[in-house]
């Protein structure tokens, strides 16, 4: 019960840094003041609340469980790739953004958008996807909060009371303290776990004898040994995993938080740090989720090992729903708690606790962008300021904010991680493949309305192509891949064990290649905006802007 | 391009002996990546960016005086 209470008072202050966040706000409620911390952070918070914001828990938990089933790979895949393109993002089109939303006022991606390409239903076609991108990530925010309290708890806090306790924490925060709340609480929580990582990795490697003699253990077992190697990755699949990170700027909630920086030059900082964040938060994650493998002592990580032998030695002659739930056995995304329970003292499981709880959180800032985007994208659109005035916009965004963490909680209870699990699997897709958008508008004089819709359609589409295919096709066994199209003798379309590849490739190659493409093509062939608006936004620096 | 690079390096026979190293390799692509960052913003900064719209600011603060 001690990490539970430990995790609870963690809770309490998190929410008194969001009621402190309220009373520091400027005394009349403007919506820029509410959504965007009125454009104000400092460098600091800037620097480690966006590094917070993009941290959720598929980062920690999730990096950590891969890493348990695949190996030391994960950091190569997933953290290298990210160090370099998202800081790249942000310092290409991040600044730009920042600089347009300072200069005309937006305070979201589509307001751009619709400025930009002189749209205005086109704009709200490009909300309702990114939205529907964006809802899966909230309620898997709830069920990973209730999820990681009832393991901190040691089954004491039920899933529904830890679920309910976290929707109504981040709900308070983020409804009274607004982007300041939020971020400083990001920022609270980042540096929550980057020292109690740094912490965790000394007590579990000293708890499991050293790292140095878990890495032999590991390599003088055939069954252990490939986790050490990148052998089992194809390049096809490495070259995938490259097209992730650009989903980081596409991201309405990494976009519209782009907008809160007080100066341009907060950015530096951001862009040079953010590769060492990572490295910082994902090196111990991985490390951790490898060394797992060696600690037999621990029932639960036994049985998962145990499952992943099963599947591997037995998974083609067993039918796919066991191979199913095989694989949800095998799942090692609570692989970081159990190692903290079976290693860390109580008091310090706790504290430790309290930072996965921090990572698990994150989903207060895609909350909050998803009221912003509501009342400005759609209230504010389609005239709701206008006629009521912008404090009564501001409480449209507080009124949302307790619809949308009430519905997260209501669907959470009753529907199936899974169903979620592979939507956020395809939302970075769908994001990543959304980013020609953001490229375009920013960079390309020549990009049309017509052509952000087609790229935007053509996104929506490729989701649910992709997801509906992985929920009909029941996932091979391991080492297997089931072809359903082949072209002039390369594998078109495969089912494989850990999703669908196209010619080799993550989905979300030819996701992003085919929105590109039709980004250039439609606006290639379809009229542009007039001279004036396109003038507006690549005049920045010549003489006649100023 | 590096991750396939490492990705060729780990299949080494040589190389399946240092797990540990090969993750020294990826730490240090991460500091790598850091300072090409440093140096895209020390000598790549869109400083006219900033330059536009703090430039502006300061011409709406002395517009505010004036009309004072």
């Amino acid at each position: 019960l001690i990490p539970a209470i430990v995790v609870f008072i963690y809770l309490a202050v998190v929410v008194y840094i969001g009621i402190f966040a309220f009373r520091k706000a400027t005394g009349k409620e403007k919506a820029e003041d509410y959504f965007l911390a009125n454009r104000s952070l400092g460098p600091f918070v800037f620097l480690l609340s966006l590094f917070g914001t993009n941290m959720t828990a598929f980062a920690i938990l999730g990096s950590s469980g891969h890493a348990f089933t695949n190996g030391i790979v994960t950091f190569g895949l997933m953290a290298t790739s990210s160090a370099l393109v998202i800081p790249l993002t942000i310092f290409l089109c991040g600044t730009r953004i920042w600089a347009l939303g300072k200069k005309y006022g937006f305070m979201t991606p589509v307001q751009m958008f619709r400025d930009r390409w002189e749209c205005g239903n086109i704009g709200t076609v490009i909300f309702v996807v990114q939205a529907a991108l964006l809802i899966p990530y909230i309620i898997i925010g709830v069920m990973g909060g209730g999820t990681t309290l009832n393991v901190i708890s040691g089954g004491l806090v039920p899933f529904w009371f830890g679920g309910a306790i976290v929707a109504l924490v981040v709900m308070s925060y983020v409804f009274f303290g607004g982007m300041r709340g939020t971020a400083w609480v990001n920022a609270f929580q980042t540096i929550l776990f980057l020292v109690f990582g740094a912490i965790a990795v000394v007590v579990i490697g000293t708890g499991m004898g050293g790292f140095q003699s878990a890495v032999n253990g590991l390599l003088s077992s055939p069954a252990t040994a490939p986790l050490l190697t990148r052998e089992r990755i194809s390049p096809y699949y490495f070259f995938s995993y490259t097209f992730i990170p650009l989903s980081a700027i596409a991201f309405p909630h990494i976009a519209i938080f782009c907008l809160t920086a007080r100066k341009m030059g907060q950015f530096k900082k951001t862009v040079i740090f953010y590769p060492l964040c990572i490295m910082a938060i994902w090196l111990p994650c991985v490390f951790l989720g490898v060394m797992a493998n060696r600690v037999q002592d621990v029932p639960a990580i036994r049985a998962k090992v145990e499952a992943r032998r099963v599947l591997a030695t037995q998974g083609k002659n067993l039918p796919p729903e066991q191979r199913d739930q095989l694989r949800d056995q095998s799942a090692g995304d609570d692989t970081l708690l159990l190692l903290l329970q079976r290693f860390a003292p109580l008091w310090l499981a706790g504290l430790l606790g309290a930072g996965i709880m921090a990572a698990v959180m994150a989903s207060d800032s895609q909350i909050l962008a998803l009221s912003t985007m509501f009342t400005e994208d759609i209230f504010a659109f389609y005239g709701g300021k206008r006629r009521f005035g912008e404090s009564i916009q501001v409480q449209t965004g507080r009124i949302f904010i307790i619809i949308i963490t009430v519905l997260a909680y209501a669907v959470a209870l009753r529907a199936p991680e899974t169903i979620f699990e592979l939507a956020i699997q395809y939302a970075f897709s769908g994001y990543a493949a959304l980013s020609p958008l953001i490229i375009a508008a920013l960079f390309w004089r020549g990009s049309t309305k017509w052509g952000a819709l087609a790229s935007t359609l053509w996104v929506a589409f490729a989701v649910i192509a992709v997801a509906v295919f992985q929920a009909m096709v029941p996932a091979p066994a391991p080492g297997v891949s089931d072809i359903y199209a082949s072209i002039g003798g390369f594998e078109a379309l495969t089912r494989t064990p850990g999703g669908t590849a196209i010619f080799g490739f993550m989905p979300v190659v030819p996701m992003v290649l085919i929105s590109a493409l039709l980004m250039f093509v439609v606006s290639l062939v379809t009229r542009k905006p007039q001279a004036a608006t396109i003038e507006k936004y690549f005049r920045f620096g010549t003489p006649e802007s100023s | 391009l590096h991750e396939t690079i490492l990705a060729d390096l780990s299949c080494h026979p040589a190389l399946r002996f240092a797990p540990g190293h090969l993750e020294l390799a990826q730490s240090l692509s991460v500091v790598a990546a850091s300072l090409v960052l440093w140096m895209l913003v020390t000598y790549a900064w869109p400083a006219h960016l900033e330059e536009e719209i703090e430039g502006s600011g300061k011409k709406e603060r002395a517009a505010e005086e004036d009309a004072r």
